[in-house]
């Protein structure tokens, strides 16, 4: 077909070979192009770099409030529930669940050995089914490193995990320490906590079958199975629950050595409730520390101390007992047997859900569960709706919801403040359409088109936006990656410290860039660098080619 | 007589200059037949680069303004892009001022017009053939040497030879040539014009405006722009 000059018709918006030579030769020969460029570089990068260091700390949070709450939990607090056993034999009879655990939650006051009483809570557990459900063994933080350890982490060379510590020599000197611990001046001065307090020192730490194996394993295995190696109940307290232990660096705590935990006793003192929500007398018991653990969640470090669960059970008053009669006596005179069991009691059982299992699926399966023992026991078993069955979500949602929020507000922050490279690509696009003025004339004259004019431009800033996320990409990579130097270079330099290991639950900032993320922003970028260079480029496309020629 | 391939009919152009109309062109008309060389010799402002711009479809004459016809086609009745197509394909400007892109070589400037009329796809499928007319062209002109080269390297003579091989690359209809030895000096101005005297000997038709006489004298016809009118033919 053709038009009425006589000319085959042809779409006039066809790239043409003059825009790329001309694209490549404004880009190769201008300063100002590369300065648009790096402004859209620096956006790109600052937003990578908050929105990785953001999701990544919100990962974090997110990680250390999953840790021991399993991925869904039964809970009826302070009274509890009788027959928790039928309902885990329930539970562990579902192909939806992995293991499941019993636990007793309460209130306590933990008084330490150096005259300071902290309020905690306490966890009764089973240790085994509790790990299964939860990885307990894996927070307990006296135990050797191991390889994968130290392949992810440095440690400092006083640390009391390192291998260095289970040769001979270094044992001697953990043991000196230990003893120095025991027999320090504070301690004296304070006294021994009630009448055991420096009870079976040596037989309960050292292990009568193992009695070479280095004290670190022996307090590892301690804090995983909550007994002493002399087979005492132990408990295992948040390592910030002892404010000798002090947070540095790489994840890794100091302790003040007179305030070593582990292997010394603390007494424990909880009340109390009946079924009927009465108060007995106070319970108080001494228990030896085996371990310590760390979830990095301040208020769970700060406060959560484990037993073992028929210690809370028994010190809660939660445990079996016979039913005696109200009205009538044995030959002693104390209150007679009906010869029926009082059943044991436990406030919380905690799920895991087997493989490709979702929490929200694992939640209905523990309710037909629990509605299966209340079934037959009913009038003895509060019904589902009395009792609380949340997922792992659902408990945390309070915790982690602010950082959710304030993660998504400063990304959406610094995503307007990118807005400027619009800005600054447009005042410099505008700065080059103007500069070429008289190419523009010249294009027109040869008989370019409006598109083709405006399509240069246009093409201009798309190369630009490509080329500025892409060093923008590289940049926060190397950014990213090297944060943590970068971070520990500032505060060698001029004291700026961002992060204070001893405040935030990461020491460490995050440093891995999300590339889905990654490649959103990078795509946001030429979206920008385009809207910059769109009215540039149609003012272009405006300008009369007669002034464009004038154009001095 | 051949028959005008350009007919100009009483044509106004106005210049608006701050809140003064000031006419330029006052019902002008022209005649440009096939393989003529028509000089318009009129003095600094009257009215000759409008003339050649509104011939060349850069600009439009004035509402109501007249008009110009090419082969019997009115060009105000044409749409942006057959007016892009016509200035493309059917004329070749050659300005005072060479207006040469400083970023491309002597040998891309040539072939700008033909990178204009084709896509990328048919560019490159045609590459061969337009740097074979660009070259042929720049050889023409005694620039096979500078091919290379970019404008800023070159003498004003040069620059104006390469601006007037650009113009014949696409083998226009209709040269319009706005003061091509303006900016030169005698003796290169006029081996300018042997150039543009070779390329009408090969049947060229050529509109060319000037406002020296004798440089005028080389054309096959001479009219006289003053005020706005054609006076004198």
């Amino acid at each position: 077909m053709r038009d009425r000059i006589g000319a085959p018709l042809r779409p006039g918006v066809a790239p043409r070979v003059y825009q790329a030579i001309l694209t490549r030769r404004y880009l190769l020969r201008k300063i100002i192009p590369l300065l648009a460029m790096l402004s859209v570089a620096l956006c790109t990068a600052m937003v990578i770099i908050v929105v990785s260091v953001m999701t990544g700390f919100l990962d974090m949070v997110t990680q250390a409030g999953r840790k021991l709450i399993g991925d869904v939990a039964i809970d009826r607090q302070v009274t509890g529930f009788p027959y928790y056993e039928e309902v885990l034999a329930e539970l562990r009879g579902l192909e939806a669940v992995a293991a499941a655990s019993p636990m007793i939650e309460a209130y306590g006051l933990l008084k330490m050995p150096y005259s300071q009483i902290a309020q905690v809570q306490v966890f009764g557990i089973e240790p085994e089914s509790y790990d299964a459900v939860t990885g307990f063994a894996s927070t307990i933080y006296w135990r050797p490193l191991t390889a994968e350890d130290t392949s992810r982490r440095r440690f400092p060379a006083s640390d009391l995990r390192r291998e260095d510590w289970r040769e001979e020599e270094r044992e001697d000197d953990l043991k000196a320490r230990l003893n120095a611990a025991f027999f320090d001046p504070h301690y004296e001065q304070f006294g021994p906590l009630g009448p055991a307090g420096l009870r079976n020192h040596t037989s309960e730490w050292l292990d009568p079958e193992r009695p070479e194996a280095p004290l670190i394993e022996r307090l590892a295995r301690a804090g995983r199975t909550l007994r002493t190696p002399g087979g005492s109940p132990a408990a295992v307290l948040g390592m910030r629950v002892s404010i000798g232990n002090e947070r540095v660096a790489s994840r890794s705590y100091t302790f003040q050595d007179t305030w070593f935990m582990p292997t010394r006793e603390v007494t424990l003192t909880v009340l109390p409730i009946t079924e009927e929500g009465g108060v007995r007398q106070p319970e108080s018991r001494i228990l030896p520390v085996a371990n310590e653990f760390v979830v990095e969640r301040y208020d769970v470090d700060s406060a959560y101390v484990f037993v073992p669960f028929e210690i809370a059970q028994r010190m809660l008053g939660m445990h079996a007992v016979q039913e005696v009669s109200e009205t009538e006596r044995d030959e002693f005179g104390t209150p007679a047997p009906t010869g029926r069991m009082v059943p044991g009691r436990a406030t919380r059982i905690v799920i895991k859900a087997a493989p490709g299992v979702s929490p929200e699926q694992l939640k209905e399966q523990a309710a037909i569960a629990w509605q299966r023992v209340h079934d037959r026991h009913v009038g003895e078993m509060p019904p589902v709706s009395r009792i609380q069955i949340r997922t792992w979500e659902e408990q945390i949602a309070l915790y982690i919801g602010a950082v959710q929020k304030e993660t998504a507000l400063v990304t959406t922050l610094f995503a307007i403040i990118s807005l400027v490279s619009v800005i600054l690509v447009l005042a410099i696009f505008w700065t080059v359409v103007q500069q070429k003025t008289r190419d523009i004339g010249i294009l027109r004259a040869v008989g370019a088109s409006r598109a083709g004019i405006a399509w240069l431009f246009l093409r201009y800033g798309v190369i630009l936006g490509i080329l500025g996320v892409i060093v923008g990409s590289i940049l926060a990579h190397l950014i990213v990656w090297n944060i943590n130097p970068i971070h520990e270079w500032l505060g060698e330099k001029f004291g700026l410290v961002i992060w204070d290991p001893k405040i935030y639950i990461f020491d460490e900032v995050p440093n891995h860039v999300p590339p889905q993320l990654a490649m959103v922003v990078m795509f946001c970028g030429v979206v920008f660098a385009v809207f910059g260079a769109l009215i540039p480029a149609l003012r272009a496309a405006s300008i009369d080619p007669v002034s464009a020629l004038r154009y001095e | 007589m051949n028959d005008p391939i350009l007919q100009v009919r009483a044509i106004h152009k106005t210049y608006r200059l701050g809140r003064v109309d000031v006419p330029v062109l006052r019902g002008l008309d022209l005649d440009v037949r096939e393989g003529e060389w028509v000089a318009v010799l009129g003095a600094s402002g009257s009215g000759k680069s409008t003339l050649l711009h509104l011939c060349g479809a850069l600009d439009r004459p004035d509402r109501n303004g007249g008009s110009i016809t090419y082969r019997g086609q009115n060009l105000s009745g044409w749409t942006t892009s057959e007016k892009d197509r016509y200035r493309n394909m059917t004329v070749g400007f050659v300005f005072q001022f060479y207006h040469l892109l400083p970023e491309m070589t002597v040998l891309e400037n040539t072939a700008l017009a033909a990178m204009v009329r084709y896509g990328r796809f048919g560019y490159s499928m045609r590459r061969r053939q337009v740097q074979r007319r660009a070259g042929e062209l720049l050889e023409a002109f005694g620039l096979s040497e500078r091919v290379r080269h970019k404008p800023a390297e070159l003498s004003g003579g040069e620059r104006q030879r390469v601006a007037i091989a650009r113009a014949l690359m696409n083998e226009p209809q209709l040269l319009l040539a706005d003061e091509p030895t303006g900016n030169l000096d005698a003796v290169t101005g006029s081996q300018i014009l042997d150039v543009i005297a070779e390329t009408h000997k090969q049947g060229q038709t050529i509109v060319m405006v000037t406002h020296d006489r004798a440089i005028a004298g080389r054309a096959d016809r001479l009219v006289q722009l003053t005020a706005g009118r054609i006076v004198a033919a």
